[in-house]
């Protein structure tokens, strides 16, 4: 649908949980900001995302349109499974950061041999 | 339609062009900098450079653009989801004053940037007055 998405409704920034074999994958969407605008920390299973969003001109400007937030953001995802902390990667293209969280060997399903 | 005489960009929240199913309207600012300059910041989160698609034509400026990803297939269950990344499209009016053939577009970050600059011709210009 055209124009569907919510304009300054919802938790900023938006983001994604996706929940693999072997990986949690989190999504998440910040257009126009770059690496060192993000800070990203994970304690157990709770990852915090913070970071801020600038305006792009400090000088005094009029807006006939304004729908893009700015300011400070914080979010805090509580992971549906646990991970290993030491080979989490992330990267950011094109406004979507991708935090790969490989799962920690505990919670991968294992085998068991019926005897 | 919003009409403003002083800038000179019009949004036209009806989107007059039929955008096709499945499209989102990206969020944009639109601002007049120190220079009279018209800056516009479109969010596209996900699409790549040359998937943009900027046209103006009789006076409207689109902006299209590809955000679809493949990266994770059905194997990931999806647990939460707060954005879905698809097609943008959204159409503007541009005013006269709008030297057409100068937009300049860059794309970094998931944000384009399209200036527009003000025509010659729109430009304020001080009339003298003959002595008589």
């Amino acid at each position: 649908m055209s124009g569907s998405r919510q304009i300054g409704g919802g938790t900023y920034p938006p983001v994604n949980v996706l929940n693999g074999q072997t990986e949690l994958v989190v999504e998440c969407e910040i257009a126009g900001l770059k690496r060192e605008d993000v800070d990203l920390t994970i304690t157990g299973e709770t990852l915090q995302i913070k970071g801020a969003k600038s305006p792009l001109t400090s000088d005094e400007v009029r807006y006939q349109c304004r729908e893009r937030g700015m300011g400070d953001f914080n979010r805090t995802i509580v992971l549906p499974d646990r991970v290993d902390t030491d080979r989490i990667s992330a990267s950011l293209a094109n406004g979507i950061l991708t935090v790969r969280l490989p799962k920690a060997e505990a919670s991968l399903p294992k085998h068991i041999e019926v005897k | 339609m919003t009409t403003n005489d002083k800038l000179k960009v019009n949004i036209d929240p009806a989107r007059g062009i039929d955008p096709g199913e499945d499209s989102y309207a990206p969020l944009v600012d639109i601002y007049e900098d120190a220079n009279g300059m018209t800056v516009m910041v479109a969010e596209l989160p996900g699409a790549k450079s040359d998937s943009i698609d900027i046209r103006v034509d009789k006076g409207v400026l689109t902006i299209s653009a590809d955000g679809r990803r493949e990266e994770f297939d059905d194997s990931y269950a999806r647990t939460y989801t707060g954005f879905v990344c698809g097609q943008f499209f959204r159409a503007f009016a541009l005013s006269d004053e709008v030297d057409r053939d100068k937009i300049d577009a860059t794309f970094n970050d998931g944000l384009l940037i399209l200036k527009l600059p003000r025509a010659a011709t729109a430009k304020t210009r001080k009339i003298e007055i003959k002595q008589g």
